[in-house]
Order: C-alpha cells, then sequence, then structure tokens
C-alpha cells in the first residue's frame, strides 16, 4: 500500500460524496488501509478465478475507469464501503462489465443464517460463474441491481449506483 | 430516421438511466452494435463504451443493420432496425422509426419500466 494509493482512493470516495465511509468509520484512520486491503483481496479472488487476465481492482485502475465510466465506478465504491466480500465486489465489477444475472437465491432465518448465491452468465457464450456470501450486509447490494421486465418475466440487469 | 418518434422519458439524473437504455436494448437486440453519435466511434461491445463520455448513441440492432444505415442511409427498409438515444439532465429521449410496432412497443416499454424503477431504487440527483 502506497501513500498515493491511500490519496487516490480518498480523493475517489470524497468526489463521489463517499467521503462519509472514511469519517463514520470506528477508527477513521484505519479506513482507507482497510479498503485498500479489500481491493487486493478482490484481485487475488479474481485471479484465483480467471488468472492473470482477470479484473484486477487497483486504485490506479479504478480511477482510469472513473474517467470513462463515472457512475460505473461511483456504484462500485459505494459497495466497496458497504460489503466486506471479495467474492462479491468480483461480482459486481462482473455485472458492470455486462454480465447477466442469470439466478440469484437468498435464504435467510433469524437469527440463524443468510445465504446469497449469485449466478452470473456471459450474453456471449454459455460460461456461467457462481458467487456466494453469507454475510447479511451483502443483502444491501441487491438494491444497485437494475429491474426490468421481458415478456412479462423478471429480469436483473446492471448494478447502478445510488443518488444520496 | 424516417419521420422518427421522439420518445421523451424522465429519469432521476446522471448517465446510469442511459447505460440502463444501452443494457435494455442489448436484451432485445443480443448483437447490437452502439456508436457514438458526435464522434462516430464505433463499437461491438457493450462493455468496450466509455458510457460516461456518451450523450448521444446510436444503436443498431447487428453490424449487417449498422452497415446498411452507412450504405443506405434512412431508407425505408431499415426501419426500426436503429433506436438513437439522446441523454439530458433528467430524460432520456429515444427516437424510433415506428414506436407502435410490437417488436419495438415492447422494447420501449422495458426502458420505460426499467427508468421508473431506477427512480424508485436509487432516487434522483440531488
Amino acid at each position: 500500500m502506497s501513500a498515493n494509493s491511500s490519496g487516490v482512493l480518498e480523493k475517489l470516495l470524497r468526489e463521489n460524496d463517499l467521503g462519509w465511509i472514511i469519517d463514520w468509520f470506528v477508527q477513521p484512520g484505519k479506513a482507507i488501509p482497510t479498503l485498500l486491503g479489500l481491493l487486493e483481496a478482490t484481485t487475488k479472488e479474481s485471479r484465483a478465478r480467471f488468472g492473470a487476465g482477470g479484473p484486477q481492482f487497483t486504485v490506479e485502475i479504478l480511477d482510469n475507469e472513473f474517467r470513462q465510466n463515472p457512475d460505473k465506478v461511483r456504484a462500485f465504491l459505494q459497495a466497496l464501503g458497504a460489503t466486506r466480500s471479495p467474492q462479491m465486489l468480483v461480482m459486481i465489477w462482473r455485472v458492470l462489465q455486462g454480465m447477466r444475472v442469470q439466478a440469484i437465491d437468498m435464504t435467510y432465518r433469524e437469527r440463524e443464517s443468510f445465504h446469497l448465491r449469485c449466478v452470473l452468465n456471459s450474453p456471449y457464450e454459455d460460461k456461467p460463474e457462481v458467487y456466494e456470501s453469507t454475510d447479511i450486509v451483502d443483502a444491501m447490494l441487491l438494491r444497485h441491481l437494475g429491474i426490468i421486465e421481458m415478456d412479462n418475466g423478471p429480469v436483473f440487469e446492471g448494478f447502478y449506483p445510488s443518488r444520496f | 430516421m424516417i419521420g422518427g418518434t421522439d420518445i421523451i422519458i424522465p429519469t432521476g439524473g446522471g448517465h446510469a438511466p442511459l447505460d440502463i437504455c444501452l443494457r435494455v436494448i442489448r436484451r432485445y437486440w443480443p448483437e447490437a452494435v452502439f456508436e457514438d453519435a458526435l464522434t462516430g466511434d464505433r463499437v461491438e461491445r457493450y462493455e468496450s463504451l466509455p458510457i460516461g463520455r456518451l450523450k448521444e448513441v446510436l444503436v443498431y440492432q447487428n453490424s449487417g443493420a449498422a452497415q446498411e444505415w452507412d450504405e443506405k442511409g434512412a431508407d425505408p427498409s431499415l426501419s426500426n432496425t436503429m433506436i438513437h438515444l439522446l441523454l439530458a439532465e433528467r430524460s432520456v429521449t429515444a427516437v424510433v422509426d415506428d414506436a407502435a410496432a410490437q417488436a419495438m412497443r415492447d422494447v420501449l416499454e422495458s426502458i420505460r419500466f426499467a427508468l421508473w424503477m431506477d427512480i424508485h431504487q436509487r432516487g434522483k440527483a440531488a
């Protein structure tokens, strides 16, 4: 983790009205190192799934992408501040890249268990990817999914930022 | 576009509504080709689009339609093979040849529904 990465991430968060993620952290000084650690773990998760050619989650890449697709990066940063799961962050990035949400299963038992399972698929080839979480915090991510209807059937499409 | 119809749909602001439109259209036209109407830059894959820089997009049904539009221009034989999207601060305008045709009605209804849901889910920009 470099001082430059820390600065870029803080700038990105504040430019996207997400400075509160830093300020509301239990110890604000630990917010950026924690988020950078989560990004690093997300790159590891991505490499484990897709090899060296998989998406990487450095702040430099996010900063560069922000110039092309600010709303997509804003949506990802909102998720970064919400989830604790590298697997969920890879899943979100894949949706932002254009993957389709083929299936979602969620089970919840009060004070016992939570399980979220998302299956993504490519619009170009049948190659499903499965992402799972047992952290109830990740239920929050579902509200970012676009909702449409096709032929009277339900479709989740895209991942979008909240407008605070 | 031959005497096209403008469909103006309110949005919550930002570029996300344009992204939503593009993704909805891609659902109906899986081989859609996208063109930045202001620069003429054309891409065959959604993920290659710099959506944050786009204000006007031409979406062709497929590469064949895009090529025919290049060759013939607004020819009646190409009716409803291209959708022109224009992003404004609080709306998206979809320009189509025949908004009454069932296939196009389906696309426009899905776009309207998706943008309506977007406002309900994520609110409006300040």
